[in-house]
């Protein structure tokens, strides 16, 4: 009976796994009635992270490519939702789809000429798109509200409560990590690790390489724009250096450490850089040196990062189980 | 109004020239090691960032010093270039690990030095006096030229000849052509890679840092300086050509001149007009204007 | 596959050090009750010399307070976070000061721009903010609320008494701006060009150059401004921008062309010491050592001794925003925020720069603005006014009603 409802929901052959994510989600539901209010802050912004960093891995971890200019289409969702609200006056959950919209069309707009390029090429020009949007960002005054940004972004009073913010960005990012894990282990996905692994093969084979890589790129920038929605409204306000080259590290380093090749990579890496970020500035002020070292320890001795390690582990574990050792 | 326009016209393109050739100071070191190596070391900025530091205290404790802002910038560049070593050393394994995991790598280290450098001086801003002898200007057809930018202009020229005669006319020069041409070839022909690496990471390294501390007095020192100067540089490297010395001091001089005369149009969005090249660039002639397909 | 480093000991590693980091915060002892007062400041960046006098004059403050039995006889515990001038990072810092750090009090960071985000969190966790530096008037104008309060001169305040400055100047017929692109600057400016144009009509305004906050190569527009010759530059560069603009401008002979009227707020001044260009007149919030007030005097000598330099402005208003959440908690005999709110509503404090009292409907103090022309004094090593004159600042200030429209225009 196990068997026929994992095949229904289609999430793939461990129960154990299934365990795994129901536990979770029945602690991640009640946690805020024990929690007292900035750690639940800090879950916010975990799971804004993780939603952000899966967005990214769309790119790097399925199809092979490294940006860096990605936290502006995180900047644009935030920007976009911004400015709806404030200058329109278009209510918040009309405003999401709205700003969607706006960052997919930009994001297409940027993927075309990017998808274009390949590795090296490809990282730069995305780190130059990103700086363009930024330095638009912080010059447009009038528009943008420049360097300060855009300010009082409240969520409506139905979320306004720190738990109810919660539960729905609890919400969102569960519906969205599903749908991007529906997208990995679909033709689509598949077809972009088939690029990620080989491309001049897949060009032979009648891939029309370029094409998936656009349509990776915006797909990537929308989940990115949501992140960058949901983060509007946790912080009441948006500024240029959201859509900036720091920024965009973000995604990367979550991604790195946590593991591009592993679903779960993404997760692990914003919890780590989430909470690590914390616990380390409280106590030193040098949290950019702590986290390079990290990044660079795991570029070194464990690509794949620490999603992947436990992958492997996991495999061993495997093996030797089933040969009987 | 003619005069007007002519003397903003000279002044800008003094300008852009100044601009754009401190940053072919450290384009150069990385096209050459990308050439030499095929490493993409995005922490080169750090390196001009740290050259700027390491100059600064140089210069400040000599400051009594005749000469002393010429001894810390050959001090700061040797200093540099003794971390470029460090970091060359570590670069190592990455050799075979193409160019994403070179990316990475030293995209970390960008982290790691820019938080050294506020560890030791803090998040401070520095500024540096010109040196003695340039700090005024000359006066050339009744326009006011600052000296500093003159010699920043005449120093990147004549390292630019001085890497000119080292490339075509001596035996070491030959070698390391032969190796941006192909790298295996020399390694069986005998020539010790990796004494040659180390020196060009060097010699890329000590251009970056000495750099640094030049520009310095035109502006100031902080933190900053590392992410300000390798978006640039890197849209430089990449419209010349990865790895072609003419192709980064040609793109350097257009990426100057273009940020100096954009000023003038759009005060605002300068910087855009910068990407907007490099962004026709790479779908006109992908590989840059002088880069290898 | 040679690895220098098992892969087991680093992962094992990772997690140990995580866990170590993990429970550091909680194993720290707990203080007594302290009343603690949150200053986020831009310590990294352009404003760097700003943020260290304000975050210096805070210590003073503190330290003197203590010595004296702190407020309501409990001691007080000063925390200190770097803004860096940019916006997210104050705004984490904040709600991590107020809702892990519980303060009971917060001073905001150089950059207005930040300081407007924070205000926000301030007024929704009900804790008073004093706005120990001067700044943008929609701090106090459409986004001012009953927490924010401005012990120091608004935009509006600050560039009307430069109008007054620059009026006084009668041969001038052209002048141009200068100032950095950010709501700040752009308010100076906008504050400055309206009251100059009902002083002085025939005036006209060449130019406003917009360079970015912290731009580092000003020749650009260095060039640009000689070209146009205006008669008067008014500028309100600050810190290490200003520093910059001088030490580039200066071989151009921009100074010798025409006058110059800036912000001439100490810092600045001291780090440029010989260099400061001649022909220039300044204004300034608080230029301590030209105020001879006895507190004043008593307060230059002490922060000469204990911190080796001469107080900036932003270490005056500093100190004296630190002196009125003391008068405010004791006012009301309590920390918690709405009370104090309360006790200080249209009170008259004691400052450094005199006694400034607040206005009831938004808080907003009547500090004056100092103008005169700039001289260097060898007594001091840098530039002083020589000498100050105080410009009252609430002839310009929006009437209550006009801000209270302006607020529910803004609430939407």
């Amino acid at each position: 009976m196990n068997k026929n409802i994992l095949e229904s929901l289609r999430f793939g052959a461990r129960s154990w796994k299934l365990w795994i994510l129901l536990v979770s989600l029945l602690v991640a539901v009640i946690i805020p009635h024990l929690l007292p209010r900035y750690p639940i802050h800090l879950l916010n912004l975990f799971l804004i992270g993780c939603l952000f960093a899966l967005s990214y891995n769309i790119l790097l971890g399925n199809t092979g490519l490294l940006s860096f200019g990605h936290a502006a289409y995180f900047g644009l969702g935030a920007y976009g939702v911004a400015l709806l609200m404030k200058k329109a006056g278009i209510h918040y959950f009309l405003a999401i789809p709205m700003s969607l919209i706006i960052t997919g069309i930009i994001a297409a707009i940027i993927g075309y000429f990017c998808s274009r390029v390949v590795a090296m090429s490809f990282a730069i020009l995305t780190l130059a798109f990103g700086e363009l949007l930024f330095t638009i960002a912080s010059k447009w005054y009038t528009f943008t509200g420049g360097d300060d940004g855009i300010q009082s972004v409240y969520p409506p009073s139905i979320i306004a409560s720190s738990a109810r913010f919660y539960y729905f960005t609890l919400i969102v990012v569960t519906l969205a990590s599903i749908t991007i894990w529906r997208i990995f282990h679909s033709p689509f996905g598949y077809t972009l690790q088939c690029i990620r692994d080989n491309r001049p093969k897949s060009e032979s084979i009648g891939i029309n390489v370029r094409r998936y890589q656009w349509m990776a790129f915006i797909i990537s920038g929308i989940f990115a724009g949501l992140a960058g929605s949901l983060s509007v409204t946790l912080n009441w306000t948006v500024a240029p250096t959201e859509m900036g080259w720091v920024k965009g590290g973000e995604p990367l380093v979550m991604t790195i450490v946590g593991g591009q090749y592993v679903f779960g990579g993404p997760i692990i890496g914003a919890a780590i850089f989430t909470f690590f970020h914390f616990f380390v500035g409280q106590i030193t002020l040098y949290w950019a040196l702590v986290i390079g070292i990290v990044l660079a320890l795991v570029v070194r001795f464990l690509p794949g990062g620490i999603g992947g390690y436990i992958q492997e582990r996991m495999a061993i574990k495997r093996q030797t189980l089933s040969s009987g050792v | 109004m003619t005069s007007v326009t002519f003397v903003t016209f000279i002044n800008q393109f003094i300008s852009g020239a100044t601009y754009g050739l401190v940053l072919f100071m450290v384009a150069l070191g990385l096209a050459l090691i990308f050439g030499v190596m095929s490493i993409v070391n995005l922490a080169h900025g750090s390196l001009y960032m740290m050259g700027a530091f390491f100059g600064y205290f140089i210069w400040f404790a000599f400051k009594d010093m005749h000469f002393s802002f010429w001894l810390s910038v050959l001090l700061a560049g040797l200093a540099v270039a003794g971390a470029g070593l460090i970091l060359e050393f570590l670069l190592r394994p990455f050799y075979r690990r193409g160019h994403t995991d070179q990316l990475l790598f030293t995209y970390a280290f960008t982290y790691i030095i820019a938080d050294l450098v506020k560890m030791f001086w803090g998040g401070r801003y520095y500024t540096l006096p010109r040196p003695p002898g340039l700090e005024g200007s000359l006066t050339m057809a009744g326009i006011m030229l600052p000296t500093y930018n003159l010699f920043i202009i005449g120093v990147s020229l004549l390292i630019c000849v001085l890497l000119w005669f080292l490339l075509a006319r001596t035996k070491l020069g030959k070698i390391i052509r032969a190796a941006v041409f192909d790298r295996e070839m020399v390694g069986i022909l005998g020539i010790r890679l990796p004494w040659l690496f180390a020196f060009v990471f060097g010699i890329g390294a000590f251009v970056a840092g000495a750099a640094g501390l030049l520009a310095a007095p035109m502006g100031s020192i902080g933190v900053g300086m590392d992410a300000e100067i390798i978006v640039p540089v890197f849209v430089v490297c990449i419209i010349g050509g990865m790895g072609s010395f003419l192709g980064a001091l040609i793109a350097s001089l257009i990426v100057g001149e273009v940020y100096a005369f954009g000023i003038l149009i759009l005060p605002q969005m300068a910087m855009a007009f910068m990407f907007v090249v490099v962004i026709v660039i790479l779908i006109i002639r992908p590989q840059g204007l002088f880069g290898r397909s | 596959m040679k690895r220098y480093f098992p892969r087991k000991v680093s992962v094992w590693g990772i997690a140990i050090l995580t866990s170590w980091f993990i429970s550091l915060p909680y194993t720290q002892a707990a203080n007594p009750e302290p009343v603690k007062i949150g200053l986020i400041t831009d310590l990294t960046g352009a404003a760097y010399v700003n943020a260290r006098d304000s975050a210096d004059g805070a210590k003073l403050a503190v330290d003197r307070m203590n010595a004296a039995g702190g407020i309501l006889g409990r001691k007080v515990e000063l925390l200190v976070r770097d803004s860096a001038l940019k916006t997210d990072l104050g705004v984490s810092h904040a709600r991590e000061l107020i809702l892990d750090k519980k303060v009971n009090f917060m001073m905001g960071p150089i950059s207005s721009g930040v300081r407007l985000a924070i205000s926000d969190v301030c007024r929704t966790f009900k804790v008073p903010l004093i706005d120990c530096i001067g700044g943008s008037v929609s701090l106090h104008e459409e986004r001012g609320h009953d927490y924010f309060w401005q012990i120091s001169v608004s935009t509006a305040g600050e560039s009307y008494g430069a109008a007054v400055g620059c009026s006084k100047f009668k041969k001038i017929k052209t002048l141009a701006t200068l100032a950095p692109d950010y709501v700040w600057g752009r308010q100076e400016v906008e504050g400055f060009t309206e009251p100059f144009k009902k002083m002085r009509p025939e005036v006209k305004v060449l130019e406003n150059f917009w360079p970015k906050l912290g731009e580092k190569d000003y020749t650009p527009y260095i060039t640009v401004i000689i070209a146009k010759k205006p008669d008067l530059l008014y500028s309100v560069l600050y810190g290490g921008d200003w520093v910059n603009f001088v030490k580039q401008a200066k071989p151009y002979g921009l100074f010798e062309k025409m006058l110059v009227f800036c912000f001439a707020e100490a810092s600045a001044q001291m780090a440029l010491g010989k260099e400061a260009p001649e022909n220039t007149w300044g204004f300034a919030r608080a230029p301590a050592v030209s105020i001879g007030t006895a507190e004043m005097k008593s307060f230059v000598k002490e922060y000469k001794e204990k911190i080796g330099r001469f107080p900036g402005d932003t270490s005056v208003t500093t100190y004296d925003a630190i002196y009125a959440f003391k008068y405010g908690a004791e006012k009301a005999k309590s920390t918690d925020g709405p009370a104090w709110v309360k006790a200080m509503k249209g009170a008259s404090v004691p400052t450094l720069r005199g006694i400034v009292k607040f206005r009831e409907c938004d808080n907003l103090s009547n500090s004056p603005e100092y103008i005169g022309p700039m001289a260097f004094d060898p007594q001091y090593g840098f530039a002083i006014f020589k000498p100050a004159e105080a410009v009252d600042t609430l002839p310009i200030a929006r009437t209550c009603e006009e801000t209270m429209e302006l607020r529910k225009k803004a609430k939407k």
